[in-house]
């Protein structure tokens, strides 16, 4: 049974990916375009609605008047682009952070990383990101000539969430590595200390880190339609899962079940696909593994 | 004689162990100082226009520059702000509600989520270990199976979306006005409190049971596979003595699971508090990041942090209690 | 004259005190792995250091090859300190690892290990490089084909040739043998000994050549150190000490394979486990399994004796022997 919870979870993986990756080809139209059902009228809220124009909404349109479909299509790819970019650089700034902390182990460097990545870690899950993505606000941010998107601080506070995590997993793993001789005899043959982290440490580390970050995939989604729920997600009108799901909540007056049903069930779908993999290529690369607190 | 010698030391060592861990939580606690204080200082706009707000005036503006007194050392600027904190000023309101202190809004909104986290927890343990311990009972079995989709549907689930299905049913579809209140207040109107606390804490319970289930399983599934364990079943004892012996071992796994599943829980209220309107913590912080309202923020930030900290102490201290090893 | 590598009095303790508590003077307990060592190597010498494991003669190896830095007294390479030298002299000094498969990366084939230390030499050019890397394997008994190979395709005679030839790379003139055929089969041991010799001979090189493998030694070595607990306690040229033995644990050593032998006749037996080096025995460190503590007296487990001559390059630490009264090493 486990084998076939991880092929379907790596189809509806592909699927996602092929949606956000070609959506802009296939989408029907324009996530902000407007329909309306009469001139002066937007169009009612429901499935197989036909505008003013004679276009068919497949999904019928959100509160002002857009195609839904095409949101939805539009929205998973900013989640995914989001997600996947915050464990990317997540896992790239763990493994520079675990490899130096681990290889200077007991150090005053690696005693003052330890300690405040203790402290982060008493945020867990999207807590952290929620008081970041405050504090640095979602209008964008100048630092000197760049301007930062709403976008991008999301995946920075989503990214300090989760390197801390990941970060102690690649020093965990870094630290016997270090104690080898292979290392030794690189100091030895006067290899600098940055060559060593980069080139004999490093590459024989990764696995475990690499599994937890497969993992937190799941988590990612999760994390980024949570913080666009909570209207802490990118600008109008780019549209993201978790947004398009806390703007359901205007049509329930309508009764529109369909509609509060999508956008939730497609976020569910996608944590659920990624977590499945992610146990999947665990079980493949660790097989002594155990569900452990730390993974949530 | 010799017992209550015995028993002293026990307990000396007992107040040993839970003095370490306090005394260990302190560099956290500073550090979550450091973070809360230091929030004001990586706003883009740095913290006089972090505090004003949009809304904020000249003069009030001035205000906050003298109060904070910028033009000192960064460690006095901290200094003072912890002054400030351990007497009870947190600051005051801008935004939201100007000019009232920050201290007298906290309570409502800490009792508001504290009951709605032990609510959740509650519905969460019922349904975790009850499931985690039947599937690691008999492991592999339908049982098992069963419980192992059960869990991976309810961590797939996110819990807002799951609160507004139930929202949806039940406050839109059958009209139960105390389904959408979300009007937590015991000390106002006991009953209407309690039927408005149920919805959430279902959502709240439900999704996270799946999660409680795994670790419960994998706890309860060490204990079972240890050698006494297993000498005890190959001697055909029966097996109520089994599961009762499994019990007692199980108790320090179990305890785990529950410190750990109030601290998923609390992490969880803030998103289920926004879809029912209940006037928490995480309402509380999702209003204050919405409107920028800094001191709030900061205050939130070491409340959440210190609550966080209090979780994994109790736990710490009630696994010393239980278990002497850990003591050392 | 000066030695090529000399260690003055040195002394290595390890602290298990976190750096909090170093930082508060602190002290958890500590285990002196070398307590006061002076050794002189020559250069071309093969010297060799025999002793139980735990006895510290590995921390003594590292030391002497700059891997540990001593807690006291210094280890000079050329008459300058080990501990501020530069790089370039640095690089003359080597050590060869016990575990070969544990000294060489799992993930780099013999042609990328070896081509960062010959890069390091000056070699830059692709052709000049592959040209050195087969002329290394060969001058380790391997063919070019290995250059390819990855440490989990060879075995274990094959790996520390690999090693041996990382090391040549940087052309050293010392090098530091931590039990290098410990991890080997028999017919292998000789081989790799035999190399280890002829380059030591054909190079000039000195070797510090750590066993606990008594006719290992016996094979390669000019001299010998026998060290117990952190100490040394006798040092002689290979065949005086095969054949004179005079500190009682050498010759317990020495019995130890004597006992093979059906005929031999028992001279003196060691029993038991060497002392925690946390907590080493008043006195002599080695009173407690000394079969001559009885015939000597109290002096043993009073204070410990110093490594005096018994002839001009034999040295020992016993109270069997007569002390000489203006010994320098006295005060230790």
């Amino acid at each position: 049974m486990g084998d076939k919870l991880v092929v379907l979870g790596a189809v509806i993986v592909l699927v996602f990916l092929g949606i956000a990756i070609f959506g802009p080809q296939f989408a029907p139209y324009d996530f902000a375009q407007q329909f309306r059902a009469s001139p002066g009228e937007l169009l009612p809220i429901s499935v197989m609605s036909t505008t003013a124009t004679g276009e068919r909404l497949l999904l019928g349109s959100d509160a002002l008047g857009r195609d839904m479909l095409s949101r939805l299509i539009y929205g998973t790819r900013t989640t995914l682009v989001i997600s996947i970019s915050s464990v990317l650089l997540a896992t790239i700034l763990a493994i520079v952070l675990g490899s130096l902390t681990g290889y200077l182990e007991g150090s005053l460097f690696d005693e003052i990383v330890m300690r405040l990545i203790d402290a982060l870690l008493t945020f867990p899950g999207i807590l952290l990101a929620v008081i970041l993505v405050a504090a640095w606000g979602t209008q964008g941010i100048e630092i000197g000539p760049v301007t930062t998107t709403p976008e991008m601080t999301i995946v920075f506070a989503l990214v300090f969430t989760f390197t801390p995590r990941l970060t102690r997993t690649m020093r965990g793993s870094t630290i016997p590595q270090a104690h080898r001789a292979y290392i030794k005899a690189a100091q030895l043959m006067g290899m600098p200390a940055w060559r060593i982290v980069a080139f004999e440490l490093a590459p024989n580390c990764l696995t475990a880190v690499i599994i937890q970050s497969t993992t937190y995939l799941g988590l990612a989604v999760f994390s980024t339609a949570g913080l666009g729920f909570l209207g802490l997600g990118p600008a109008e009108p780019q549209p993201e899962l978790g947004k398009i799901l806390a703007r359901t909540q205007e049509y329930f007056l309508n009764r529109q079940f369909w509609h509060i049903f999508i956008p939730g069930f497609t976020i569910s779908l996608l944590v659920f696909a990624f977590s499945v993999l992610g146990d999947g290529i665990r079980n493949v690369l660790d097989p002594e593994y155990r569900f452990e607190k730390a993974d949530v | 004689m010799v017992d209550r010698t015995s028993a002293l030391n026990k307990i000396m060592s007992l107040l040993k162990y839970i003095g370490r861990r306090i005394v260990s939580a302190i560099p956290t606690l500073i550090l979550i100082t450091f973070l809360s204080f230091g929030l004001l200082y990586i706003t883009p706009g740095g913290p006089v226009e972090a505090l004003a707000g949009i809304f904020g005036t000249q003069e009030q503006k001035e205000r906050i520059r003298q109060e904070l007194g910028l033009n000192d050392p960064l460690h006095v600027q901290y200094l003072r702000w912890v002054g400030g904190v351990l007497s009870g000023d947190f600051g005051e309101m801008i935004v939201m509600a100007p000019g009232t202190p920050i201290a007298e809004m906290l309570r409502k909104p800490l009792l508001a989520t504290f009951w709605l986290t032990i609510a959740g927890a509650l519905i969460a343990l019922t349904l975790g270990l009850a499931i985690g311990a039947l599937s690691a009972i008999k492991p592999n079995s339908w049982l098992d199976s069963l419980s192992r989709v059960i869990s991976i549907a309810t961590y797939s689930v996110p819990d807002f979306w799951l609160a507004i299905i139930l929202l949806f049913v039940f406050g839109v579809i059958f009209r139960y006005r105390w389904a959408i209140s979300g009007q937590i207040d015991f000390s106002r109107n006991i009953v209407f409190s309690l039927q408005s606390l149920i919805l959430p804490a279902i959502a709240l319970g439900l999704a996270k049971a799946g999660i409680v289930a795994r670790i419960t399983r994998g706890e309860l599934f060490d204990v079972q596979n240890k050698s006494f364990i297993q000498f005890e079943r190959i001697m055909g004892l029966p097996r109520w003595v089994v599961i009762k012996d499994m019990l007692h071992n199980g108790i320090l796994p179990i305890v785990t699971v529950l410190g750990y599943t109030i601290g998923l829980i609390f992490r969880g209220t803030f998103l289920v508090e926004v879809v029912f309107g209940v006037p928490g913590i995480g309402l509380f912080l999702v209003r204050a990041a919405k409107t920028q309202e800094y001191a709030l923020l900061q205050t939130l930030v070491l409340c959440i942090g210190s609550v966080f900290i209090l979780i994994n102490l109790l736990t710490d201290i009630l696994y010393g209690v239980l278990d002497p090893r850990v003591r050392s | 004259m000066t030695a090529l590598i000399e260690a003055e009095s040195v002394k290595r303790y390890y602290s298990n005190a976190s750096w909090l508590q170093r930082l508060l003077f602190l002290g958890g307990s500590e285990i002196q792995a070398v307590d006061g060592v002076t050794l002189r190597i020559e250069k071309g010498e093969i010297v060799g250091l025999v002793g139980e494991s735990g006895c510290g003669k590995t921390t003594l190896g590292w030391l002497l090859a700059g891997l540990e830095q001593p807690t006291e007294g210094a280890v000079r390479f050329k008459g300058r300190s080990l501990g501020n030298i530069d790089a370039e002299t640095r690089k003359k000094v080597q050590l060869l690892f016990q575990y070969p498969r544990e000294s060489l990366n799992p993930r780099h084939n013999v042609r990328t290990i070896l081509s960062y230390p010959i890069r390091k030499m000056g070699h830059t050019a692709t052709a000049d490089i592959t040209a050195r890397i087969h002329s290394l394997l060969e001058a380790v008994g391997l063919s070019a084909r290995y250059a390819d190979r990855y440490s989990f395709q060879l075995s274990g005679g094959e790996l520390q040739r690999v090693a041996l030839a990382r090391t040549l790379a940087l052309e050293p003139e010392f090098i530091v043998c931590d039990e290098p055929t410990s991890a080997v089969d028999m017919n292998v041991k000789v081989q790799i000994l035999k190399l280890l010799s002829d380059i030591s001979r054909e190079k000039g090189i000195s070797l510090l050549f750590i066993s606990h493998d008594l006719s290992a030694v016996r094979f390669i070595a000019d001299r010998i150190c026998v060290m117990y607990l952190g100490k040394i306690v006798e040092q002689a040229p290979a065949q005086q000490l095969f054949d004179h033995p005079c500190h009682p644990y050498t010759m317990a050593l020495l019995d130890a394979i004597a006992d093979i032998d059906p005929n031999a006749i028992r001279k003196a037996s060691l029993h038991g486990q060497p002392p925690s080096p946390m907590a080493p025995p008043a006195g002599c460190r080695f009173h407690p399994r000394c079969a001559y503590t009885e015939q000597v007296g109290t002096i043993c487990w009073e204070r410990g004796p110093a490594l005096q001559p018994l002839s001009t390059d034999h040295l020992v630490r016993c109270f069997l022997y007569p002390e000489v009264s203006q010994d320098p090493d006295r005060k230790q």
